[in-house]
């Protein structure tokens, strides 16, 4: 990209505000290249935000090293046989080469087109056997194309192509300067200017450019505005666009995929993990955080499926050996209970304590007598031992009583231990389908009954009658979980496997999805600057086409009101607002095809003649055909003032143009091209600029009863202008071919149009040495002295024999300063 | 034909343009060489009452003399290119050539415009 088109851009992007906007970043990594922007989306490389540049005076377009055409020299090619040179003067000025058809003139200008660009457009567009016609039928000796280019501050260059053979895309073009070697003409970097400035029109391309459709030549005219430039960096921000587009559709139809291989799943609507995956991966946004948990086994673990069947399978199964136990224990302590029947521990105990007293009651009062029912003598020694005895024997049956009843509780609260409420998680479990589940609920919600029972007889018959049914219930159940959870992991394997692997495209897609939305917003400003931008390239060349057909029209009622470039893409064309006598009509539909050919000259002048193009030279092959004779001084004119800077070659069969200029009092050189027998082409110089007005002024000096003086105001001013032609003719290619620039010359020449500065730069190359002129003519001859007095004084009083001799003499002196080195 | 009145140049391009406003029946097929003959009348006679002005004698010569002085006389290359380019078409018009088709209306108000030109551009020779 050019610094200046990337300013341009830098300046809008600020302008517009959109400097503000993420996506002008990206913008300005695509200026750079598509590896910029690649690396700027992917985060390893920042971009700063641009900042206003201080205001630079925008710089004038600078003219390359210009090619002008000395010579065009051709040997066995199409209708040329023996070699034969074309000379041209290099530098601005028009040359018109005349010829009749199939007098070899237009060898010229397709060998100086083949060999500069390995292509013509006119055989291009014929068949096969016609490219292959090529080669001279009367001349096989050999077959060259030879041009000699003066190249602005350069020297000459000689460019040749010799075949050995009857290919034409045989051997090779090399471009050669005095002093070194012959390289290829690649080498002189010209292969994209000669399709941009293209600066050879034939009547045939001329015809097609506006035939061939509006996109050919919209990609004609555009070439030269650099819009490749602008193209580029839109393709590169679409393609990024695109990569990305095509990252979120893959995303997306893996996504899919997956999510239709859980819908063909059995569980698909029932297995948790598989529906919240399928929900994750569905709708507009997925829930990539979701995924990422249920694939890692970390989601919200108490609600999944998978970890409920978990918690099934690691449910004890119920301890039947412990039941069994409990109930024999309860049984046991039961039996000893039974057989305690009867005795109460605290009865004994308590007619133990009573018989405790009495004894006491007895040892302290010594009585005899029962103090309760009065009985006299009863409390003997008898009494006492008997007594005592019992009263051991009623301790020991408390305790013995105690002891049972405490063992009948513990193996209660130890049997009622087992008999736990069935676990919440069966609760929990009742959607997942399990077959044995409400059975086994069943079997466990009835055992838990066992534990509001107090009797450890009823409790051990509870548990005897309900352990074998709930064992069994829970193992099935137990069973079944694994084999469930076992089918649920071998339909999720296949499932996390795949969401795992799709993660990280998905990952990327995600944030491609937020890149798309800048990038569609950068692509939309690009597109808007580019029109932009090219429409004020395009202005300059629109506005000097406008003024050229202006002149080439002439009594056309088509007015060309603009011409422009739209669209872009299969979409981009030419506009050609026409109106036809004020009414607005399509070009292409109103025109004739002469005035078509106008059409496409004025757009082709322009361009072929920028200020960019390294081309000084024009070479325009038969522009004549199927143009009115009255659009002819108009052509002529668009040509004349097109060679006040370029030299402009036209290869015409139509004397039309050659008559126009000469009435016109254009300046140009005519040359003849004539072909004998055999191909043998001859090329002759008709006319000059110089010859021109020496013609003219003869044509005066010997018209007979011409008013006494006249011929004598008339003729020198020809002869002055003659000479002066010799002048700037000869100042222009001694100054081109010493490398100077064509600019420089012209304003020299411009500064110094009076005759003796200009007679100064012609013969002493210095428009200061105004004095030495004289001294220096008289040295030619005394001749050319009275010549150049005569010349300038303006007027000459004398008879019309001398105005013959001034004539004469002045062409000696035209062609002497052309001598000069 | 009457050179020394500066009306008739005018009158006779009037002429012109009129056949090429309204044909009438007598005129039908016509129209376009009269009207090329009096338009090339009409420049010949401007010349000729310029150089009455300007340089007596010269009017009686040639018209290719004539034009070709005109540039240095009225200092106006230019001028004098369009008059010899647009004489040369009026008489290349004038001639029958047979396998030249007639010019066409637009063609004649071109060369007419120029006649025009020509006109103007010597008039002040003979106003002085």
């Amino acid at each position: 990209m050019t610094p200046e088109l990337k300013d341009r851009i830098v300046d809008r992007l600020i302008g517009t505000g959109a400097s503000e906007k993420p996506w002008a970043l990206a913008i300005l990594a695509a200026l750079e290249d598509e590896q910029q922007l690649a690396a700027y989306l992917e985060g390893t490389k920042h971009i700063s935000k641009p900042s206003a540049r201080e205001a630079e005076p925008a710089k004038p377009g600078t003219e390359p090293p210009g090619a002008y055409v000395s010579s065009i020299t051709v040997e066995g090619f199409r209708g040329v046989g023996r070699a034969v040179t074309l000379k041209l003067r290099p530098g601005p000025g028009l040359t018109l080469v005349v010829g009749r058809n199939g007098s070899g003139k237009s060898s010229f200008a397709e060998g100086l087109e083949f060999l500069l660009t390995g292509h013509n457009y006119r055989w291009e567009k014929r068949p096969r056997v016609w490219v292959d016609g090529w080669r001279n039928l009367h001349h096989k000796d050999g077959a060259s194309l030879h041009a000699e280019l003066l190249v602005e501050g350069q020297g000459t260059l000689s460019v040749s192509r010799t075949w050995k053979t009857d290919d034409i895309a045989g051997g090779e073009t090399t471009v050669k300067r005095r002093g070194s070697a012959a390289q290829p003409l690649d080498s002189m970097g010209w292969n994209a200017a000669l399709t941009t400035f293209r600066p050879f029109l034939s009547y045939n391309e001329l015809g097609s450019l506006l035939d061939e459709g509006p996109s050919t030549l919209y990609d004609a005219l555009s070439s030269v505005l650099g819009l490749e430039e602008l193209n580029e960096v839109q393709k590169i921000l679409a393609n990024a666009r695109k990569a990305r587009d095509a990252q979120v559709a893959d995303a997306k139809a893996e996504a899919e995929r997956i999510s239709e291989a859980i819908a063909l799943l059995e569980l698909a609507a029932v297995d948790r993990r598989l529906v919240n995956a399928s929900r994750a991966l569905d709708g507009a946004s997925w829930d990539i955080a979701a995924l990422q948990d249920l694939v890692q086994g970390e989601s919200d673990a108490d609600t999944t499926d998978i970890n409920l069947l978990g918690r099934l399978q690691a449910i004890a199964p119920p301890d039947e050996t412990g039941a069994a136990n409990a109930i024999r224990n309860l049984r046991a302590t039961q039996g000893v209970l039974a057989d305690l029947a009867g005795t109460s521990a605290e009865r004994s105990r308590a007619q133990a304590q009573l018989l405790q007293q009495a004894l006491a009651f007895h040892e302290r009062h010594k009585a005899k007598d029962c103090p309760v029912c009065r009985t006299a003598g009863v409390l003997s020694k008898s009494w006492v031992t008997a007594t005592r005895k019992e009263m051991a024997k009623l301790k020991k049956d408390a305790a013995a009583c105690e002891a049972a009843e405490s063992a009948s509780s513990a193996a209660i609260r130890d049997a009622q231990r087992l008999v736990m409420a069935p676990p919440p998680t069966l609760e929990e479990s009742k959607d997942l389908g399990l077959a044995t589940l409400p059975e086994a609920l069943r079997c466990w919600t009835a055992w838990a009954e066992g534990r509001d029972i107090e009797s450890a007889q009823l409790l051990a018959d509870h548990l005897e009658t309900q352990i074998l049914e709930f064992a069994e219930a829970v193992k099935l159940l137990i069973g079944e979980v694994r084999i469930e959870k076992q089918r649920r992991e071998d339909l999720w394997r296949p499932i996390a496997a795949a969401i795992t692997a799709w993660l990280p495209a998905a990952q990327d897609a995600v944030r491609a999805k937020a890149q798309i939305k800048e990038l569609k917003a950068a692509e939309a400003w690009w597109k808007e600057t580019s029109a932009l931008v090219r429409d004020e390239r395009f202005e300059p060349i629109a506005g000097r086409a406008l003024a050229v057909w202006n002149q080439l029209r002439l009594l056309s009622n088509v007015a060309l009101g603009g011409i422009g470039l739209e669209g872009v893409a299969q979409r981009r064309r030419v506009t050609l607002q026409v109106t036809v006598d004020g009414s607005p009509a399509e070009a292409l539909g109103v025109m004739s095809q002469g005035e078509l050919h106008a059409l496409a000259l004025s757009l082709f002048l322009p361009r072929a003649t920028l200020p960019e193009s390294p081309f000084r030279f024009l070479s325009v092959d038969d522009p004549v055909q199927s143009m009115d004779p009255s659009r002819i001084e108009g052509l002529a004119r668009a040509f004349a003032d097109t060679a006040k800077t370029r030299q402009v070659i036209v290869f015409t069969h139509d004397d039309r143009l050659h008559e126009a200029v000469r009435r016109l009092g254009l300046s140009a050189t005519v040359i003849g091209v004539t072909r004998r027998a055999r191909s043998v082409v001859e090329v002759r110089q008709i006319t000059d600029p110089v010859s021109n007005l020496l013609d003219d002024a003869r044509a005066v000096a010997r018209t007979a009863d011409l008013p006494k003086g006249v011929a004598g105001r008339v003729v020198p001013g020809f002869c002055r202008t003659a000479i002066e032609a010799a002048c700037m003719e000869t100042v222009r290619r001694r100054r081109l071919a010493r490398g100077e620039m064509h600019d420089q010359v012209e304003e020299l020449l411009a500064a110094n149009t009076r005759t003796h500065p200009l007679m100064a730069l012609a013969l002493l190359d210095d428009e200061r040495r105004t004095e030495d002129v004289l001294p220096r003519l008289r040295r030619i001859g005394a001749w050319a002295l009275d010549t150049f007095n005569t010349c300038k004084a303006g007027s000459h009083q004398g008879q019309s024999d001398d105005l013959q001799e001034l004539i004469e003499s002045s062409g000696k002196l035209a062609a002497k300063i052309t001598e000069a080195p | 034909m009457r050179w020394d009145d500066e009306t008739v140049g005018r009158e006779l391009l009037g002429f012109a343009r009129s056949l090429l406003e309204r044909s009438t029946d007598d005129t039908q097929g016509l129209w376009p060489r009269a009207a090329v003959l009096l338009a090339r009348q009409s420049l010949e006679v401007a010349l000729k009452t310029y150089w009455s002005a300007m340089a007596p004698g010269l009017e009686e010569c040639s018209t290719r003399a004539q034009l070709l002085c005109l540039g240095t006389y009225a200092g106006n290359d230019r001028l004098a290119g369009r008059a010899n380019q647009v004489w040369a078409a009026l008489s290349r018009a004038a001639h029958f050539h047979p396998y030249e088709l007639p010019p066409t209306r637009e063609e004649l108000l071109l060369w007419f415009d120029t006649v025009q030109e020509v006109l103007e551009g010597t008039e002040p020779a003979w106003n002085r």
